[in-house]
């Protein structure tokens, strides 16, 4: 299968007064055409760098130290900013985690999601674009969109409010549909509503999607693939059923030893001891060894090699056995 | 089906109830509807003079006549004499009766540069004269003036902000969404222009033009002396917002959805300042009229026998005129009723616009 976007040895470091922060520290992810990938890790772990990186949207402090964004071809860090203007929004969407504050709340849902069809198609008439909009809050599930289009951020609940976000990020039809934590500022039940519409978006229109969270229950229902993350590095890849069925981190082992199962307050919860490594002072050798149960000698020393176990299954551990 | 009301609609509701700021509007309301119509409110042209009733005091106007009759309002001629001191007096011919009409043709003028008429509200035959507030050294009608005065006076207000806003935003815009090299520069350049003190760069900004230029030319070159000043002020607090706002993640979407830098400016960050620029607009308004008022009260901006307030005022310099004349202050009185009222309308859009300001009123 092709590969929509490869990120190549990509590192982002944040500079501070006196301390730099390797935010993401050598990622390596081919994402198939068409896929559904599920980019997992703790807070603080370097997802969302990740996803900026791959739309330019670092800022300073921040800086693409190196590495390579392959997308249908062009390198995307190469690109000048009107290039990669061009390509924001029309062939990559960002869904944001905080749906209200990604909306402007000075003007109405219709106007912010016919913002980027706007821009990236000029011709278009004031009628399209309506009927364009209306489409587009149809298909994300808003009911009655004749009488919400012209409603403001403040007038919707979190949940139509992410629907509203959605519709902004697909309203150009992009190849490659990137959502960050896209539930986690919702309650329960609307994030497995939103799981649905995304799973039912994808059905229709066919794109490539970036799912980040943290919650691997929930990743499980809608990817195909699952890459970990840990402290800015990839620590395994698979597909959705390897990595449940054999998890070979000792990381991924532990997250999932932590999912809560059997019926609540008769088991204890399972926890990774210790905490994710400050950015700024990362371990020696392998960044997980503090928390590690399997820990040697060697992790102290040498950070492991990040290889292909099976096909298609990559894991970087020292102690890996199939 | 449901209303969504903007921010600014729900802020004109509560303007509405706020009554000092009401009175405000109305009264400016008013004078800039008097600007318009000035040639129809003002009896004679601005530059119609009589030499021979200089200072002129106001006429008055009978409604009793000689036989002790009431009558039609009415005036008599006035002519001037000299009393034993050889002072200037005023006496009116009392043989015969000029009375008041609305309506009356006079002085052909133009409203708004197009419409060209010769009505006037009111006016008196052309054998006697009418000055409502009195005349000055050549014998022409104050009442007049300052109606034709404050077209140029209550105009540069309005262009003077415009520019200084169009400037202040577009500069602090850009400086604050930009950040680094762009913003140090512009902030830099602001500071220079702040540190000069405004009345004395307002001066050597005008020695810099012509002393002798056309009127239109004049009024275009203070305004946009007025403007250079007062742009950087705009500009500082502009960029303070962009700084902050260029933070919140709709910018981000934004950006990730596409949008140009400008746009994004443009759209996202200058409406957010919009209500701070509103009341910074209507609180600035007051400085551009005084500006205007101070370059012409010494000489320096619009030149007789066009009419401004502040050149209008520049005849009662001497105490020895306010003593005589005393009505030569009026234009004075317009000043202060124009700047008190942008101020008042400016505090009660802060007050309806700044929600910082809401909380001592709802304990």
């Amino acid at each position: 299968m092709d590969n929509i976007l490869e990120i190549k040895d990509l590192h982002t470091y944040f500079y501070g007064e006196d301390l730099m922060t390797k935010a993401v520290e050598g990622v390596n992810l081919p994402v198939r055409k068409g896929e559904a990938l599920g980019l997992v890790g703790e807070s603080a772990c370097g997802k969302t760098v990740t996803a900026y990186s791959i739309m330019r949207l670092i800022q300073s402090p921040g800086k693409i130290i190196k590495g390579q964004i392959i997308f249908q071809g062009k390198d995307l860090l190469k690109l000048s900013a009107r290039e990669i203007q061009a390509i924001r929004g029309k062939e990559i969407s960002l869904v944001f985690q905080e749906p209200l504050a990604a909306l402007n709340p000075v003007y109405t849902i219709g106007f912010q999601i016919g913002e980027g069809i706007r821009f990236h198609d000029r011709e278009v008439s004031n009628k399209n674009q309506k009927e364009k909009v209306l489409e587009l809050l149809k298909a994300v599930g808003i009911p009655e969109p004749e009488s919400r289009i012209n409603d403001y951020p403040h007038n919707l609940s979190g949940g139509q409010a992410q629907r509203a976000v959605i519709a902004m990020a697909l309203s150009c039809n992009p190849q490659l549909l990137i959502a960050d934590e896209p539930t986690t500022s919702l309650d329960v039940t609307v994030q497995a509503q939103i799981m649905e519409l995304f799973l039912k978006l994808r059905r229709e229109k066919g794109f490539t999607f970036i799912l980040i969270t943290h919650n691997l229950a929930l990743c499980s229902q809608v990817v195909d693939r699952v890459a970990i993350m840990y402290a800015g590095k990839i620590v395994e890849l698979a597909t959705t059923e390897e990595i449940f069925n054999h998890p070979l981190h000792p990381y991924t082992k532990a997250l999932f030893a932590s999912i809560p199962k059997g019926i609540a307050g008769k088991e204890k919860l399972e926890t990774i001891g210790g905490q994710v490594p400050d950015p700024a002072d990362k371990p020696s050798g392998c960044y997980f060894h503090p928390r590690c149960r399997l820990k040697k000698d060697k992790c102290l020393q040498a950070y492991p090699e990040y290889r292909e176990i099976k096909p298609g299954h990559w894991v970087s551990c020292h102690f890996t056995k199939i | 089906m449901k209303k969504s009301y903007s921010q600014l609609g729900k802020g004109i509701r509560k303007l509405k109830k706020h009554g000092l700021a009401m009175v405000a509007f109305w009264v400016l309301v008013g004078l800039y509807l008097s600007a318009i119509f000035a040639g129809f409110i003002a009896p004679y042209h601005y530059d119609n003079e009589q030499r021979s009733l200089s200072y002129a005091p106001p006429t008055k106007v009978h409604v009793i006549d000689q036989a002790g009759k009431f009558s039609w309002p009415f005036v008599y001629k006035v002519s001037q004499k000299f009393d034993q001191f050889y002072n200037r007096i005023y006496v009116e011919d009392k043989t015969e009766k000029y009375p008041l009409r609305f309506l009356a043709k006079g002085d052909s003028y133009y409203i708004l540069g197009m419409l060209k008429a010769n009505r006037h509200l009111f006016g008196v035959d052309s054998q006697a004269r009418i000055y409502f507030w009195g005349a000055d050294s050549r014998g022409r009608d104050l009442f007049s003036r300052i109606f034709y005065g404050g077209q140029v006076s209550l105009s540069i207000g309005l262009v003077g902000v415009t520019i200084s806003l169009f400037l202040g935003l577009f500069f602090g815009g850009i400086s604050g969404y930009f950040k680094g090299k762009t913003d140090t520069l512009i902030m830099r350049i602001c500071e220079i222009i702040m540190m000069i003190p405004g009345f004395y760069l307002m001066l050597s900004l005008r020695s810099i033009f012509s002393y002798s230029l056309s009127s239109l030319q004049l009024y275009f070159v203070i305004v946009c002396i007025m403007s250079f000043i007062g742009w950087p002020g705009l500009a500082r607090v502009v960029r303070g917002m962009a700084l902050s706002l260029r933070e919140r993640e709709f910018v981000l979407a934004a950006r990730a959805l596409g949008v140009s830098d400008i746009k994004i400016i443009w759209q996202h960050i200058i409406p957010h300042s919009f209500s701070y620029l509103i009341v910074a607009a209507s609180l600035s308004i007051p400085g551009y009229i005084l500006g205007e008022s101070a370059l012409s009260l010494l000489g320096l901006g619009i030149q007789d026998p066009y009419a401004s307030w502040g050149n209008l005022l520049s005849e009662s310099m001497a105490v020895s005129q306010l003593k005589f004349h005393p009505w030569i202050l009026i234009p004075g009185a317009f000043i202060f009723i124009t700047v008190m009222a942008f101020n008042l309308l400016g505090d009660g859009l802060r007050d309806v616009f700044d929600p910082k300001m809401d909380i001592g009123r709802k304990f």
